[in-house]
């Protein structure tokens, strides 16, 4: 099960949280990783009636602004002597992620979560629809308030 | 090593519809730089002595000593706080919160488990954690070093075994 | 180490004459809150962010509106800044650089050959020194993996993931298993107190050896095993938290209660540390398919 991995991320540094668990618990097997962003569809601007910038443009964009992110957080694991690869996709997060997990051989689903409570963050949506919908494992890291005293 | 190795002080605690004049006294009273704001059991954010003067109008200000006074008795600490702080558990490892602290730049991190919040980290914490685990003397011996004004090799004098040391 | 390693080269300074109103952007740069203020290449001065953001207008709108003079205002860097700190020499420890910074309370030291500024220690550079130290010695894996059993279809699926990774990592294994509180209104008024403890602790053994058959001796896995009354949630929480547990494994579906959250929502709200959810069915895991064939 942890020979292959994918871990969602979004750029954000409490989702990155998960990194370092994935560190721990892949560095003596000889793991292969596979970090996911997952982007919103771009839709095509507009100028009134003239398109400014066509969605593929935005996507390839995105898509570079991303890898390069990812490259960042993949040398962090590399030096762990974990394999990693990066991808992004786009689309509805759960499907793009259960679309990744099917096209590879992960069998472990790895994010944190954020939690603020009411599913108001994209990520705790995530977690909460990957462990409740998932047929792989799901590995969740928790980045989220405590109650105060 | 983990968060709970370092020592961290309780903060004090605030309500949101604390006013600014009111936090302030407390920081100072607690000699604190940071409290964290509750509503009921949730944490809702953290207060700073920095975020607390910056309220502070300008020497230009139009207002007289007494109307800033007054203002800043109506000011509550909900309207300066930092919202959404983030946390971290006593069992989270020391990177992790270092990362953290780095990364996402906040100013600090509050502590908590599950009875709630125990303590802070700013990186100040760290830098005392650090002092900690880096050895006290260098393993060089104590030869003396030239120090040149600008970037070159300084022969060693001292018995340490290296042969040169690089200034950037 | 000495500051000279450790320090800055190159950083942006200011002069005394800078305009207050434009070192946002110099701040901002460095991504510091302290800049140096030179005159030629001689240090004259330290500039926080916090002295010049006290000094300007106000952050709350209502108090703001009446700093509109402030743009006016010529006040330069010479006005906010202090001669009041301690400066660094190029072969101070580290320990000095730390000691500065704590005391001085900034972000940022300048490291001073006579009168000429020639370095910057940063908190931000220590903090990924610090890093390094911690992630070079760090924990190699797991030292504690929780398993929490329910008896179910999950069962095979979870312990052998919870297995696998205590055998890879050298970590030991506790399973545990919650029994619900007993719900003593339910039985028959009458029944004396002496048979519902027995009844408990026959509960209790009964599950003990359970669980022991649950992994192989030959597993070469240290393998604890707990039987905890109570609320579930609370149960492996507590426990995690107690045993400084690395990983909580659970299988799904967990039981849900009547109409709260369910105990996998809970657990990965108040969980000290990461949670993992198995399957219980093929892709869980190798050995979870030969404990379904077996049964």
């Amino acid at each position: 099960m942890f020979e292959d991995l994918l871990v969602v991320l979004d750029g954000r540094a409490t989702s990155e949280r998960i990194v370092e668990w994935i560190r721990r618990l892949c560095r003596t097997s000889g793991s292969r990783v596979r970090l996911l962003v997952v982007r919103d569809v771009e839709g095509t601007v507009w100028s009134g009636a003239h398109p400014v910038a066509y969605a593929s443009q935005l996507e390839d964009a995105t898509r570079l602004e991303c890898l390069a992110y990812l490259e960042g957080v993949a040398a962090r694991l590399e030096n762990a002597g974990i394999r990693v690869s990066a991808e992004v996709r786009f689309g509805r997060p759960v499907d793009a992620v259960l679309e990744a997990a099917r096209d590879s051989e992960a069998r472990i689903v790895a994010l944190a979560e954020p939690g603020r409570g009411g599913l108001r963050d994209a990520m705790d949506r995530l977690a909460h629809e990957l462990l409740h919908r998932a047929p792989i494992a799901v590995l969740v890291a928790r980045a989220r308030d405590q109650r105060a005293a | 090593m983990r968060v709970a190795d370092c020592s961290l002080a309780v903060p004090p605690v605030l309500l949101p519809a604390a006013s600014v004049s009111a936090a302030g006294q407390l920081l100072a009273l607690h000699d604190a730089t940071h409290a964290v704001v509750v509503e009921g059991e949730r944490l809702v954010g953290i207060v700073s002595r920095r975020a607390i003067m910056a309220a502070h109008p300008s020497s230009a200000t139009s207002l007289t000593r007494g109307e800033i006074h007054g203002r800043l008795d109506q000011i509550t600490v909900g309207d300066i706080m930092l919202p959404d702080p983030l946390v971290v558990s006593p069992a989270t490892p020391l990177a992790e919160a270092v990362r953290l602290l780095r990364d996402a730049r906040a100013s600090v991190l509050v502590v908590s488990d599950r009875e709630g919040v125990v303590g802070l980290i700013t990186a100040n914490d760290l830098l005392r954690a650090l002092d900690q685990l880096v050895e006290p003397r260098e393993s060089a011996s104590a030869g003396t070093w030239r120090s040149t004004s600008e970037a070159g090799r300084v022969p060693a004098t001292g018995a340490s075994g290296l042969d040169r040391i690089e200034h950037r | 180490m000495r500051v000279k390693t450790l320090m800055r080269t190159r950083f942006a300074t200011v002069t005394e004459e800078t305009p207050l109103a434009e070192t946002g952007v110099a701040f901002a740069r460095e991504q510091l809150e302290t800049i140096a203020v030179v005159r030629e290449s001689t240090l004259v001065g330290l500039l926080r962010a916090r002295d010049v953001e006290t000094m300007g207008p106000s952050t709350v709108p209502s108090l703001a509106a009446h700093d509109w003079a402030w743009s006016q205002s010529s006040l330069t860097v010479g006005d906010a800044a202090t001669a009041d700190f301690a400066a660094l020499d190029p072969e101070a420890s580290v320990h000095d650089a730390i000691r500065l910074l704590v005391r001085q309370d900034v972000d940022a030291v300048p490291v001073v050959e006579g009168a000429a500024l020639v370095g910057l220690v940063t908190t931000r550079d220590l903090l990924s020194m610090l890093l390094e130290l911690l992630e070079s010695d760090g924990p190699s894996g797991l030292d504690h993996v929780l398993v929490m059993v329910d008896f179910d279809e999950s069962t095979a699926a979870t312990v052998a993931a919870g297995a696998a990774l205590a055998r890879r990592h050298r970590a030991r294994l506790t399973l545990l298993h919650v029994l619900p509180p007993p719900l003593r209104s339910l039985l028959a008024p009458g029944v004396p107190r002496g048979m519902l403890d027995w009844a408990r602790r026959q509960q209790r053994e009964r599950c003990l050896v359970d669980l022991g058959a649950l992994v192989p001796s030959e597993s070469a896995v240290e393998v604890g095993r707990l039987v905890v009354t109570g609320d579930a949630a609370t149960a492996i929480i507590g426990t995690a938290a107690r045993l400084e547990v690395d990983l909580i494994v659970v299988g799904s579906p967990m039981r849900r209660r009547f109409l709260g959250p369910s105990l996998t929502d809970e657990l990965i709200e108040s969980a000290p540390c990461p949670v993992l959810v198995v399957r219980p069915d093929a892709k869980a895991g190798i050995s979870s398919r030969s404990a379904h064939a077996r049964r």
